[in-house]
């Protein structure tokens, strides 16, 4: 299965989904123009890789800002990776958060009470 | 997991549908069900996007006045900065003619402010400037403002006072300042400055009033520095 990468621009982030490693990295800012445009092949190339691989993910979000649809868009993946821990895969969310943002740190761990899966929250490196 | 809080009227509508005693035994029953199972999902998965996009766009918010405070403040001694000061001044001039009242500026010079750079480093001339700043503002009444109009110079701006009036601030300030003692590196680094006032009156020139504060500031270091102008005799 080929990785799926794309170099980041202005308003997208960079992507770089691994299927070897399991590594799933999205990492930059996030306002598409079309959101849909964006993460649809984001979404079918996670689906083709849960279904057809047993590697455990790791799926790392370094996401300084990201706009209503991308957030979506998100949770959607966050949503399937649940699917994935529920039907026994091991999953490990590590999600990257700007240190002197309270409210993105409170937003985040709010975020995190939904999942049962592996969770993390760690302060950016700037 | 949380339940989305809802006001939706379609939940309340398919509820009472649920207690209906002639939906009790339908054979639509577990399907419609299901669908209020499956609305209420959207419903969650609606508030959990909007409550997580909540969360990032206050960030922009925190951003854009962070930006906003830049572009109007002195980024060393957190004044306004010039283009703000013209601004106000601006406006201040509409307010007067409107109103009727004059207001007053005092244009303040650090004396021999390179001798302390070069004497002393930029650190240390940052640090004067710092507590200059500070000082004045802590001078001035709550409703004048003060800001760095340019490298060592500091303008003032009194709303509904009087040349006189603001000749009495600006001599408070020259006082205070001269007491300022600044500690950097260990070395203790005392200063004054020199200030020109200028009263504004109706139908003014707001750059010409600036230039006479400046004359009168100049005026003042020609006499000697650590004072302000015009003297009393003028």
């Amino acid at each position: 299965m080929q990785p799926l990468r794309i170099e980041k621009s202005k308003s997208t982030p960079s992507v770089d989904l691994d299927a070897e490693t399991g590594v799933l990295a999205i990492g930059g800012e996030s306002y598409p123009e079309d959101s849909h445009q964006f993460f649809a092949p984001l979404v079918e190339w996670l689906d083709t890789f849960l279904t057809d691989r047993s590697v455990d993910v790791t799926f790392r979000v370094d996401l300084a800002y990201m706009n209503t649809s991308s957030t979506k868009y998100m949770i959607d993946i966050l949503d399937r990776l649940e699917a994935a821990h529920d039907a026994g895969r091991n999953v490990a969310v590590e999600w990257f958060y700007d240190e002197d943002n309270d409210r993105e740190i409170d937003t985040i761990e709010e975020l995190k009470e939904d999942f049962e899966m592996s969770f993390t929250l760690t302060a950016r490196e700037w | 997991m949380r339940e989305a809080r809802t006001t939706d009227s379609v939940v309340r509508w398919s509820e009472d549908i649920l207690q209906d005693s002639r939906f009790q035994k339908n054979e639509l029953r577990e399907h419609f069900v299901a669908l209020q199972k499956e609305y209420k999902h959207l419903l969650r998965q609606l508030d959990r996007v909007a409550r997580v996009s909540d969360g990032y766009q206050q960030k922009l918010i925190e951003r854009s006045e962070l930006l906003n405070q830049a572009a109007h403040h002195d980024a060393l001694t957190g004044l306004s900065n010039r283009r703000d000061m013209v601004d106000r001044l601006n406006r201040e001039v509409h307010a007067a003619a409107r109103h009727g009242y004059t207001f007053a500026v005092i244009l303040c010079d650090v004396d021999r402010f390179k001798q302390v750079n070069d004497t002393f480093g930029h650190k240390a001339g940052d640090s004067v400037l710092k507590e200059v700043a500070r000082s004045v503002v802590n001078t001035i009444r709550s409703e004048d403002v003060c800001g760095r109009w340019g490298g060592e110079e500091f303008l003032i701006l009194l709303p509904h006072t009087d040349e006189s009036a603001a000749l009495h601030v600006a001599e408070k300030i020259r006082a205070t300042v001269e007491e300022i003692l600044t500690v950097c590196d260990g070395r203790s680094i005392r200063c004054t400055l020199s200030a020109g006032v200028a009263g504004y009156h109706h139908g003014d020139d707001i750059d010409a009033v600036i230039r006479t504060a400046d004359t009168r500031m100049y005026e003042a270091k020609q006499l000697g520095r650590n004072r302000v102008g015009p003297p009393p005799d003028q």
